[in-house]
């Protein structure tokens, strides 16, 4: 139980003083000299029970409506988050909410988690009468201060969005806002419905913050708003893949996208014999056609499936829904399709023998067909460097001189993907006065230094492998890169501080990124030359990182694009929704499901896979992760009408009145037994 | 000369006058010892036949009825009813109870009222009156006699008694039962602070030896409505232990426990055939004095 009004509660031992003027009665005794001691002592041996039981029971009626006057002043509040206000004024309080497509699963009458969330947070909020309003955006993690409660519920960072929450982030932003901002006693309210993919409860950094919690010199509480109840018969629908059919055996082109896509249900639990038949409509540019998809079990897959495209419809967009059901964000998922580009990597090298291992590596596709583009171009031709729908561009000689500098960069802020490896000359000759004009040379910032050539063998010691161009394989597998055996490496200088993607023993990098706003800027500091590293011999890294950066210069240039909602966030304002919700902000279109145009590219924003997982955390993993921070939960439901936070001071008046009621029924003097007939004259007269 | 009469409080000319004109009488037949206008069990020489019974010799043959002789040829002698006084003897309690009085007037001065009030009526029309003031004991004991300046010496004697000491009133009737000689007017004056069941005995007692027995049972209003507010601390009037009370949480049981003391009181003297008179001491005693009379003339048992 807690209060609005808790110095009231100073008050409360005045619950005791119908005791105290019990007992100043019992003191101020009257003596009476008193003839009819019989019935006195036949009174005091009778069973004195209910009589005495009477007066125990007026007195705690008189201390219960005391104490009900006092607590109804106090302002009490009906809620499971036992030890809310704790007694004091919050200065701030920062709301936390989970967007993610999950929440919007619906629970009685047709509201959602969501909305139940932002309705019983405004009542709590309102109730608790706090003042000062921040919400942290589950897209950006960034905070936003709101001066009045409608317009924090009201707000973009309040509404449904398509991208996976990432709670450690927004806690972190809390942590930011409340270190820079310093403000008083905080509040901090998270609602979720503790999906493991928006909690990632695995990270590391959630250790970080319950220290960096605990560290801050204000006091902050934690409570949490859960709408934990798992979908039961939910449906999930995900393109898996939309491609135009290759042109048949018999060399006869028709004109058709191959959609696969997947259902599966929340029940995973299903018998496999209880089957479901589910009409599944595919939109291809605003034409509609149904498929009627029989879901067997927990999942079904469909391969293939061959939608006619109209006239020489080579690029578009479209996308498959299901009927509404218990979640309609995962009813629906958007695709574009187009023919792929043509894969071109351009190889500027002045040594053609060192860059051979490159040229292969380029022009092998991972999946076996070779439609590859390698162009070889030496340092005196890039006069004729062309750089359009060149989805790569390696780099094995001096630096980009200022007159083809500029061309570079913009490739690259188109997009573009480029891979500097050490000029030749550079590995032969380290820091001769003849490389001078070589070692002057520099691109964003970042030149070679000169070489490092070593008797013995130099090894990786480690490298990222969870993410960019040596990040293990889908399955798991890391690249061989410790296998990599280096006699020298170039050294890089600059003003630009590089991101590591491997260090070489002594903390050199194998390769860097230079960081850019869009594209790739990578240095390779080991020479493909097989006699100065063992890049080409054990050439899987280097295939495997070339094929990537390929992969990677390829979807910039493609005209269509497939992208987890959330994971970009550059600018938006050019792009025109062409599907998807209608009440979205073109600020928010990074996060929203939906088909946008930017100029002649289309992009396809859909939830990502790990919200059509169903994992939720545990309590007690919940309860790990604010473990030594004051946190407080209550599970709700979702269309549950009643508010987490209640003022019940009603419910203590009526206990008042009935306690006073009771009293006074109990006081209510017993009618006086005439039955032998004895009435005094004067009560006799009074009833005539 | 003139006479000087003695103001007593408990004595009121105007209350004696009113009740001056109503009889005492009895409801069985007394034996007194000169002629007096209550029935005797003897017969006698009134003017009220009461049967005829056969002539044996030694009859004074005045007294055959010769007309009966005549129908029907066998002798028969005439009776009449006796006309006797009465010896009216008054057990007045003056136990320390007997002080409580919260109207004014102590349940003793009551008493002393009915007393004197009595005593005036029964002198007046010849009867004997004696007086038993009894508290643990008794405490004054005063014979029956008839003549009128007997009164002075009970009333003077009314006026000496103190309210003190328990109530042995028990012991004591049993003590006047067999004291008192048979076939006497009995009037016991008490608030009766006895267990009802002993009362019995006595009664009985009483009613053996052919007493007419009368019980003036006076009760304080106090007493009866026990109302209240404050605790109080109840201290014997006749020395027991004193009680601390708080007459809220006590005055239901009280009233139980008065309540059945009355029903079982009320049972024992319907039992003895006791004429029993219960009183609270606020209503006039003149009143009640004179409806005691008025029942006893109306009631009056044939001979």
């Amino acid at each position: 139980m807690s209060f609005l009004q808790p110095l009231m509660l100073i008050a409360l031992p005045l619950i005791a003083l119908p005791i105290i003027i019990h007992l100043i009665n019992q003191w101020r005794y009257q003596t009476k000299r008193w003839g009819a001691m019989i019935f006195l002592l036949a009174a005091n041996r009778m069973n004195r029970g209910f009589a005495r039981l009477r007066q125990w029971l007026i007195l705690a009626m008189r201390t219960l409506a005391l104490a009900g006057l006092i607590f109804a002043i106090a302002r009490p509040l009906s809620s499971g988050l036992i030890g809310m206000t704790g007694g004091g004024k919050v200065d701030t309080t920062i709301v936390l909410l989970d967007r993610s497509p999950s929440m919007q699963q619906q629970g009685i009458g047709g509201a959602s988690k969501l909305d139940s969330g932002r309705r019983q947070l405004a009542d709590a909020l309102r109730t608790l009468g706090s003042t000062h309003w921040v919400s942290i955006d589950s897209n950006t993690a960034q905070a936003a201060s709101f001066e009045t409660l409608d317009g924090l519920i009201d707000s973009p960072a309040m509404q449904a969005s398509s991208a996976t929450a990432d709670l450690p982030s927004m806690l972190q932003g809390a942590l930011d806002y409340l270190e820079t901002n310093k403000p008083g006693p905080t509040e901090i309210w998270i609602c979720s419905d503790l999906a493991e993919a928006d909690w990632n409860a695995e990270s590391g950094s959630w250790s970080v913050l319950r220290d960096s919690f605990e560290r801050l010199p204000q006091s902050v509480r934690f409570h949490m708003l859960a709408y934990p109840s798992p979908s039961t018969t939910n449906l999930t629908l995900r393109v898996t893949e939309a491609q135009r059919e290759p042109v048949n055996a018999a060399g006869i082109s028709e004109n058709n996208l191959l959609v696969s896509l997947r259902l599966s249900r929340a029940n995973e639990d299903i018998d496999s014999d209880d089957k479901l038949t589910v009409p599944v409509q595919i939109e291809i540019e605003g034409a509609r056609s149904e498929l009627s998809v029989e879901l067997s079990g927990s999942s079904t897959e469909i391969r293939n499936h061959r939608v006619p495209l109209t006239g020489d419809l080579t690029k578009g967009w479209g996308r498959v829904l299901i009927p509404a059901d218990e979640n309609n964000a995962d009813n629906e998922f958007y695709f574009v399709f187009d023919d792929p580009p043509v894969r071109r990597v351009v190889v500027v090298s002045e040594d053609r023998a060192a860059t051979r291992p490159l040229e292969i590596a380029a022009a092998v596709s991972a999946d076996g067909t070779s439609n590859d583009t390698v162009e070889v171009l030496a340092p005196e031709q890039l006069d004729s460097l062309i750089l359009d729908e060149t989805a790569l561009l390696l780099w094995q000689t001096t630096l980009p001189s200022a007159s083809i500098a500029p061309a570079v960069e913009n490739y690259v802020n188109g997009g573009g993907q480029v891979i500097f490896f050490p000029p030749s000359r550079l590995s032969s000759g380290g820091d001769t006065p003849v490389n001078q004009p070589l070692l002057a040379e520099r691109f964003m910032g970042i030149a070679w230094d000169g070489w490092v050539g070593q008797d013995q063998k130099v090894m990786v010691e480690n490298w990222r492998g969870d993410q960019d161009l040596l990040a293990a394989t889908s399955s798991g597998a890391g690249l061989p890169v410790g296998q990599l055996e280096l006699s020298g490496y170039g050294r890089l200088s600059g003003d630009v501080e590089l991101s590591k993607l491997a260090t070489l023993t002594g903390g050199a990098p194998l390769l860097a990124r230079v960081p850019t706003a869009r594209g790739g800027v990578y240095f390779f500091t080991a020479s493909p030359d097989p006699r100065a590293s063992t890049l080409a011999e054990s050439g899987i890294v280097l295939f495997v990182a070339i094929q990537r950066a390929i992969e990677r210069g390829q979807t910039a240039l493609g005209n269509t694009t497939q992208r987890v909602a959330g994971e970009s966030s550059g600018p938006t304002d050019q792009w025109r929704q062409l599907a998807g919700p209608t009440d979205v902000l073109s600020t928010e279109f990074n996060w929203q499901a939906g088909i946008y145009q930017d100029d002649d590219r289309l992009f396809a924003i859909n939830r990502s896979v790990a919200e059509d997982q169903r994992g939720r955390l545990a309590d007690q993993q919940v309860e790990s992760l604010f473990a030594g921070l004051p946190f407080s939960r209550v599970d709700e439901q979702a269309g549950s009408l009643s508010g987490i936070v209640r003022e019940v001071w009603r419910l203590f008046l009526v206990a008042m009145i009935i306690a006073l009621l009771l009293e006074a029924v109990l006081c209510l003097p017993r009618r006086t037994p005439f039955r032998a007939g004895v009435v005094p004259s004067r009560a006799r007269k009074g009833l005539e | 000369m003139t006479l000087e009469r003695k103001q007593r409080s408990f004595v009121d000319p105007l209350v004696l006058a009113q009740l001056g004109a109503l009889p005492l009488m009895s409801r069985k037949p007394m034996l007194g010892s000169v002629s007096g206008r209550h029935s005797s069990p003897h017969r006698g020489a009134s003017v009220e036949f009461a049967e005829y019974r056969k002539y044996v010799p030694g009859d004074d043959l005045r007294r055959l009825d010769w007309r009966a002789y005549g129908r029907s040829d066998r002798f028969y002698i005439k009776e009449f009813e006796a006309d006797t006084n009465l010896r009216m003897v008054l057990v007045v309690d003056t136990s320390g109870s007997m002080d409580f009085g919260s109207v004014g007037v102590t349940k003793l001065e009551y008493a002393r009222r009915i007393s004197a009030a009595l005593s005036y009526l029964a002198i007046q029309q010849g009867d004997a009156v004696g007086l038993a003031c009894v508290a643990d004991g008794i405490v004054h004991n005063i014979p029956p006699r008839r003549n009128p300046a007997h009164l002075t010496t009970l009333y003077d004697t009314l006026e000496a008694v103190l309210p003190q000491g328990e109530t042995g009133l028990v012991a004591i009737l049993h003590e006047l039962a067999e004291t008192v000689r048979q076939r006497a007017l009995v009037i016991v004056i008490s608030d009766l602070f006895v267990e009802p069941e002993s009362l019995r005995e006595c009664f009985e007692h009483l009613r053996f030896r052919k007493h007419d027995v009368t019980a003036f049972h006076l009760l304080d209003p106090e007493e009866l409505a026990f109302a209240f507010q404050r605790p109080t601390r109840f201290l014997d009037m006749e020395g027991g232990t004193a009680v601390f009370a708080d007459p809220v949480e006590i005055a239901e049981r009280y009233h139980t426990a008065l309540s059945e003391y009355l029903e079982a009181l009320r049972k024992v003297v319907l039992e003895t055939a006791v004429d029993y008179r219960r009183i609270s001491i606020d209503s006039p005693y003149a009143q009640e004095l004179t409806n005691f009379l008025v029942d006893r003339a109306y009631h009056r048992s044939a001979r």
